[in-house]
């Protein structure tokens, strides 16, 4: 019995400790001339090379900033991946799968760049963006620049996605105390933190603040395309790991994982149960973590109503 | 002395310059210093917080990493601040640049580390805390604990992980996988027991697998030395400053040793200046009071009186002079004179009343001045009188000689005061009937001698102008009421046509010897007008003609000169004059007597005088004085005075003419009393030709 107090002191005094996650702004700054530029852009597919696609191809707001496919349409042969969604972005620690963007500015232009995604150059980006009437004008007023460089492109893009955020959410509006979750929804947080994903998935974004393996206990079988920490470091004990991906809107950001493996939120806390705790969570416990995790869709970003 | 403040100037502008550059190299050195240091201090401090961020991050099971995630974009941005500072691109900061970039190198290197202590951390703190967790559920599911041993290794293994967790320590961790072995190859009939089993020894691998790395990170991070490098960098930095404070220091000193000696120099000079103008103020206050005041006797002087009497609303002013003061300088010696002087100024001092507010002043050599500021209730003649007594009783005792002095004193109450009681003083001391006299128009002769001096040119140029002329007035016979003779009448013209009052005239030119000429004039005019006419003429002479030589012998000449005509002249003199040299006048009564000239006292009956009698005999009219005669016919005193002349002058055969005849009841009033001729308005005005 003694074994049983101890051991039951030492789960409450882990779970004493304040809320690890923080609720999203309703407002963020960000220069709205700029950022409606860069909404022309990003949904613009003069920015492909064939002009068939545009950023919003893959990460269209009416899916979640993301697209519902396993992997990206444009993918090679050594590298596929889920999409990441776009909102929220701006609250991530690194960018892609495997954080090899340090921020927005240098992740915004490598599928632009990047020859099996849009594949275009700076000075194609430049020669096109500076032929458009609407562009220049629109730049003109902005920046007050005749000419439109590549950085320009970039700048807007990114002000447009610094936009790009899901504020009150029913989690959210918890957090700040003007809403009471169902009871599910919170025995769901519970177990979500009890057994301990709060450790991966924390901070404002619940996740895309750290690096971590995919199959501490039970390993996850490895592909030499998925975008991992190995694709940089080359170090054996990099290999499955990857920026803990952003809970928010995970409801609506299906399939799920850098490869898209599971369909439904289901399947993907089953997996994560499994792979990560070595545990099989029942069927009323997944049920429960999938509530709480519907309680983080927010509301669609607001300059897309515009 | 214009030219040191040239020299002076130009150094303060040099000083100032050199001054304003090296305040703006201080400040430039010092807020650079200063920026730089507090980027460093900033960093040092950021990666404190990372330490304290990781800590918490291994200590507590639901640690955010945002916040680490920001300490960590922030130290970023600060090395950058430190790169891009323009401050360190000079040449000299080389060595501190490139511990910059050491420190950033580190720093990056700590960056990586901390990733992987995150990435180990989780699943650390994870198993960690989901062991006990999974020992719970075990527990709970089983509801009866047959195999103690089973449950026993569990907590031994739970606890055992949990120590070297805590205590970083790979011993506790070698000691519990002998126990995990146990554990693998326990069999169980119970699938879910299987299943329980091969998930706790899985996460115990996991704990064995990450806790290896999760170690050497933390041993990584705990021993990188960045936190030297930033050290180092202060230090360098530091040890340069210091080098620099030396120049600055030395400008320092520079400017500290120029300020004082410019503040010393510039209060010396204030010293000096402030020594000179307390001299010159003593010296103005010497200067002043010695224009203000008599160096003899210390008494306020003539300048003093003068200011103050433009604050005196009614000024009484006294001046004292001392008698004959030459006497006692010539008698006793100056000194003595002096002396008496002072004694003097002492004595007027102390009597002069003070509460009536009199002050004394010197105002000439022995003149002393007192001055009040007159109330009307106050008699201050009498004042005055008692100071010159309280003076001349007062005995001056100089080398035991007594000295008395008199005094006299003229008071003024009128502007100019000294010069108008000076007029009273003269006037007192020509007169010398009284010791005290008071200033009046009357005794000012300064007027009357302005008005004199005009009269005087004024008859001069009527002389020479030919414009002193006789008019001829009218003398009738009472019984035959025919007019037998005229009254010459000196008419003195001036130059704009009007006749002066001969009354005015008459003194002036007795004063200035031209009442001889006039005499002469009328002399010889009237003589030339009534040479061939058949009426008598009188003329007016006067005792000073007939004193005067020069007149007398013309009166001769003329007398002798018209012989034919001169019986028919009469001279009228006035009663009131005195003769004095009786020899003289009755020589002159017998001389004209020989030409047949008449004599007539005029304005008889208005006063008295001896040559009445001395001539008694000689008296051929009585012209009855105006006064008495121009009221006769209603005045009965006057008419008794008059009968009784006309009586007088009918027993001694003197014949009477009334003057002032100006009515026609007048007329028959002096008619009816006996009077023998009327001369007057009545009978005729003086004209100028008949």
């Amino acid at each position: 019995m003694l074994i049983f107090f101890i051991l039951t002191t030492l789960v409450l005094f882990s779970l004493s400790f304040p809320d690890p996650i923080k609720p999203l702004p309703a407002e963020i700054k960000y220069d709205i001339k700029k950022a409606l530029i860069g909404k022309e852009l990003f949904f613009d597919p003069i920015l492909s090379k064939e002009r068939d696609i545009s950023c919003a191809t893959c990460h269209d707001p009416e899916q979640g900033g993301t697209v519902h496919l396993r992997f990206s349409p444009k993918v090679s042969e050594d590298l596929k991946a889920n999409v990441p969604t776009v909102f929220n972005v701006v609250f991530n620690f690194r960018q892609f799968w495997n954080g090899r963007a340090k921020d927005l500015y240098e992740q915004a232009a490598i599928p632009i760049l990047n020859p099996s995604e849009m594949g275009l150059t700076k000075e194609e980006v430049e020669r096109r963006i500076n032929k458009s009437d609407k562009y220049k004008k629109m730049f003109k007023e902005v920046y007050g620049v005749d000419y439109i460089t590549f950085k320009h492109v970039i700048d807007a893009i990114v002000e447009f996605e610094r936009a790009l955020i899901t504020p009150n959410s029913r989690f959210d509006r918890y957090l700040r105390g003007e809403i009471d979750l169902t009871e599910s929804e919170k025995e769901g947080y519970a177990l979500f933190k009890k057994l301990g994903c709060i450790t991966c998935h924390n901070g404002i974004n619940i996740g895309g603040n750290s690096f971590q393996k995919f199959g501490v206990v039970n390993p996850y079988k490895w592909e030499p395309y998925f975008p991992d920490r190995y694709k940089i470091t080359g170090r054996e004990e990099d290999k499955n790991v990857y920026k803990v991906p952003s809970l928010r809107n995970v409801a609506i950001t299906y399939p799920y994982f850098h490869d898209g493996s599971a369909g439904t939120l289901e399947e993907a806390v089953k997996k994560m149960a499994y792979h990560q705790l070595g545990i099989t969570l029942t069927d009323e416990e997944v049920t429960k973590i999938v509530d709480f995790l519907k309680s983080l869709t927010g509301e669609m970003p607001a300059i897309l109503k515009r | 002395m214009l030219r040191k403040v040239y020299i002076f100037s130009a150094l303060i502008v040099v000083i100032t310059v050199l001054f304003i550059s090296f305040d703006s190299y201080t400040k430039r050195v010092i807020s650079s210093h200063e920026r730089i240091l507090r980027i460093i201090k900033t960093i040092e401090g950021i990666e404190t917080k990372v330490d304290g961020e990781i800590f918490k991050a291994g200590l507590i099971l639901y640690y955010n990493y945002d916040q680490l995630n920001d300490y960590m974009e922030e130290l970023d941005k600060y090395i950058e601040m430190l790169e891009k500072d323009d401050y360190l691109k000079k040449g000299e900061y080389s060595d501190i640049v490139n511990l910059i970039k050491v420190y950033k190198k580190l720093w990056n290197k700590k960056k990586k580390y901390i990733e992987d202590f995150k990435t180990a951390n989780s699943p650390i703190k994870n198993t960690a805390i989901y062991l006990p967790l999974l020992t719970l559920r075990y527990m709970q599911s089983v509801k009866n604990i047959s195999d103690l041993r089973y449950t026993y290794m569990l907590a031994k293994i739970v606890s055992s992980i949990y120590l070297s967790r805590n205590a970083m320590d790979l011993d506790f961790v070698l000691s519990i996988k002998k126990d995990i072995e146990t554990l693998k190859n326990f069999k169980f009939k119970d699938p879910e027991k299987e299943s329980f089993n091969r998930t706790f020894v899985a996460n115990v691998y996991t704990f064995f697998n990450f806790f290896d790395s999760y170690t050497e990170i933390i041993k990584n991070i705990l021993e990188i030395k960045t936190r030297r490098t930033l050290s180092e960098i202060e230090d360098v930095f530091s040890q340069r400053f210091s080098n620099e404070a030396k120049t600055i220091s030395l400008f320092t000193a520079f400017f500290t040793t120029t300020f004082v000696s410019g503040v010393g120099y510039i209060i010396y000079l204030l010293f000096r200046l402030d020594k000179e103008n307390k001299n010159l103020q003593a010296l103005r206050k010497t200067l002043e009071y010695s224009i203000r005041h008599d160096n003899l006797t210390g008494l306020p002087n003539r300048y003093s009186f003068e200011e103050d009497v433009k604050n005196v609303k009614n000024p009484f002013f006294v001046l004292i002079n001392i008698d004959d003061f030459r006497s006692i300088n010539d008698l006793y010696g100056t000194k003595a004179g002096d002396y008496v002087l002072k004694e003097l100024a002492d004595l007027l001092r102390d009597i002069v009343p003070e509460e009536l507010g009199g002050k004394v002043y010197r105002l000439g050599a022995d003149d002393f001045g007192i001055l009040f500021d007159a109330k009307l209730e106050i008699s201050y003649e009498e004042i005055v009188n008692q100071i010159i007594e309280k003076v001349e009783n007062h005995r001056f005792i100089y080398e035991n000689n007594e000295i008395s002095i008199s005094v006299t004193a003229g008071i003024s109450t009128k502007q100019p005061l000294i010069e108008t009681a000076d007029i009273a003083l003269k006037h007192s001391q020509r007169t010398r009937r009284s010791k005290v006299v008071v200033y009046s128009y009357e005794i000012d002769n300064k007027k009357q001698i302005e008005r004199n001096l005009k009269l005087i040119r004024a008859l001069k140029d009527a002389i020479s102008n030919d414009r002193v002329v006789p008019y001829y007035q009218p003398i009738m016979n009472n019984t035959t009421e025919k007019i037998e003779k005229y009254e010459a009448l000196m008419r003195v013209i001036g130059d704009d046509g009007n006749a002066f009052d001969v009354e005015d005239i008459l003194p002036i030119a007795k004063e200035s010897k031209l009442y001889g000429q006039l005499t002469k004039i009328i002399l010889h005019k009237t003589f030339m007008y009534f040479r061939d006419k058949d009426y008598d003429f009188s003329i007016n002479i006067s005792l000073e003609d007939i004193v005067n030589k020069s007149t007398r012998e013309y009166i001769y000449a003329v007398l002798e000169e018209f012989k034919d005509v001169s019986y028919r002249l009469t001279f009228e003199i006035l009663e009131s004059e005195e003769v004095k040299d009786y020899e003289e006048f009755s020589s002159f009564i017998r001389k004209i007597k020989e030409y047949g000239v008449k004599i007539a006292i005029d304005d008889f009956g208005s006063g008295y005088s001896n040559f009445s009698y001395l001539i008694n005999k000689d008296i051929d009219y009585f012209k009855i004085d105006g006064s008495l005669i121009k009221n006769i016919h209603k005045d009965t005193n006057a008419r008794l005075v008059v009968e009784t002349i006309v009586s007088f002058a009918k027993k001694a055969n003197i014949k009477t003419i009334a003057e002032f005849v100006n009515s026609r009841e007048v007329f028959e009033a002096v008619k009816e009393i006996g009077i023998d001729y009327s001369q007057g308005y009545y009978v005729g005005v003086p004209v100028s030709s008949l």
